[in-house]
């Protein structure tokens, strides 16, 4: 069934027609063109398709988008301030936490995300946080410091 | 695109019974973390998903009057975690459940559809089970209210009716003095994985001595096994490490598990036997918490 859908995306309210079959990812990835969100496993386990949605991460590739009516939908291309990068994305790149990028998105996303709570937190913390986020290249260290950089203790 | 009918978002909890009523060919989605990967898999092919995951009426977490512990069937295990309630009357539920999946899996997925399932590798229910939990079913018919020890039939199979949705489980505290409580999950990983075995243990002391045990296993059998002559064993024996290791060589002669590709049935039979102890011990370790 063709459904209207009205949604926050990276500050710009949409209102589009979504098959309700459809996944958050896809809609994301070929309705508004934002590439950024990966499909990884599509079986929510590696984090590449999460995005934030009302501030918190969330694997979109399980994420009905028929279900996205009424919230507000980040991706890493909404995080540029005045063609700027954001603090979180910086870090990645100060730290050499991105080979290949596929799951930069994700835990670039990830890590807005506990910068967004103010909290301080230990590696260990920002580990099990990133828990659902794979990586086959890095081998995590670099991503962790990077993320431990902005939020750490 | 998913390989289903379509997908509806119900404003109550009755206005899903009558879908579902309506349609032969329906289920309830809640958080999704299982249905949306059946539905990938083209096990749902023609089916509709009605919604209940932002229904109000049924994700409360509350304790009543007596005490109980309301836990709403879609609270999410992020907001089980989180609950002052649950951290204050039942801390060894959230440490427990916050060893499911990852931070967005448990974001999403709810106690309902982890014990709606019939996984019998879910880990919220070893623990539920060994309280005496119940929960609360509504279909056309009306509520009704079902042990959860009585739930599940067998591997991913339950007492529930197609039309059956969970509204809450109850964990009867009242009725408990100190307690303690506590679960092991056994896996490869640290986290994003299926227990290979779980073990649950909620204990009484009196003094020195055992006054009351539950002991559940999952994944040890086709369904969840309480451990009901472990339990005889261990009434009245004096707190020790010689007792836990007594009450864990009865449980796991009540233990059935099988060889599947996470494990061999031999290697299961190995690790129950440590596990009981350590889930015994933790569990008296627990019981005695806050106490000098």
């Amino acid at each position: 069934m063709i459904k209207l859908v009205r949604f926050t995306v990276n500050g710009e309210k949409k209102e589009i027609a979504v098959d309700s079959r459809e996944c958050l990812t896809d809609v994301l990835r070929n309705q508004l063109g934002l590439t950024s969100v990966k499909k990884g496993c599509e079986v929510g386990e590696c984090g590449a398709c999460a995005v934030l949605i009302d501030g918190k991460t969330v694997n979109t590739c399980i994420y009905p988008a028929v279900l996205a009516d009424g919230h507000e939908i980040i991706t890493l291309e909404g995080l540029n301030l005045n063609g700027e990068l954001h603090p979180m994305q910086q870090a990645f790149i100060d730290y050499a936490a991105v080979q290949c990028g596929f799951c930069t998105p994700g835990m670039i996303l990830a890590g807005v995300e506990l910068m967004n709570t103010g909290k301080k937190y230990s590696k260990e913390e920002i580990k099990q946080f990133i828990s659902g986020h794979l990586c086959r290249c890095t081998g995590y260290v670099n991503i962790v410091d990077a993320i431990y950089s902005i939020v750490g203790e | 695109m998913l390989n289903i009918f379509d997908i509806c978002k119900a404003s109550s909890v009755k206005e899903a019974i009558g879908f579902l009523s309506a349609h032969e060919k329906a289920k309830v989605l809640a958080g999704g973390t299982d249905i949306i990967i059946d539905a990938r898999k083209g096990k749902l092919e023609g089916y509709s998903l009605i919604s209940i995951a932002e229904l109000d009426e049924i994700k409360a977490i509350y304790k009543d009057s007596e005490g109980n512990l309301h836990i709403g069937a879609c609270a999410t295990f992020e907001e089980i975690i989180n609950s002052v309630d649950v951290q204050d009357s039942f801390a060894a539920f959230a440490k427990a459940v916050s060893q499911i999946g990852s931070p967005q899996i448990r974001r999403v997925a709810t106690i309902g559809g982890n014990i709606s399932n019939g996984a019998v590798s879910a880990d919220s229910i070893g623990l539920l089970i060994a309280m005496g939990s119940i929960a609360i079913v509504e279909n056309e018919k009306g509520c009704r209210k079902i042990a959860l020890s009585d739930i599940h039939t067998g591997p991913g199979s339950t007492v529930l009716s197609r039309t059956d949705i969970m509204r809450e489980i109850i964990v009867p505290l009242d009725k408990k003095g100190r307690f303690g409580a506590a679960y092991f999950k056994y896996g490869c990983r640290n986290a994003m994985e299926i227990a290979t075995l779980g073990c649950a243990c909620v204990v009484e002391c009196d003094e020195n001595c055992i006054s009351d045990i539950s002991l559940v296993f999952t994944v040890a059998g086709p369904k969840p096994v309480c451990c009901m002559k472990a339990k005889e064993a261990a009434l009245g024996q004096e707190i020790s490490k010689e007792t836990f290791e007594k009450i864990a060589e009865v449980a796991i002669s009540e233990i059935s598990p099988r060889d599947s590709w996470r494990a061999s049935k031999e290697f299961r039979q190995q690790i129950a036997y440590e596990m009981a102890v350590r889930t015994i011990e933790d569990a008296v370790k627990d019981s005695k918490r806050g106490t000098i």
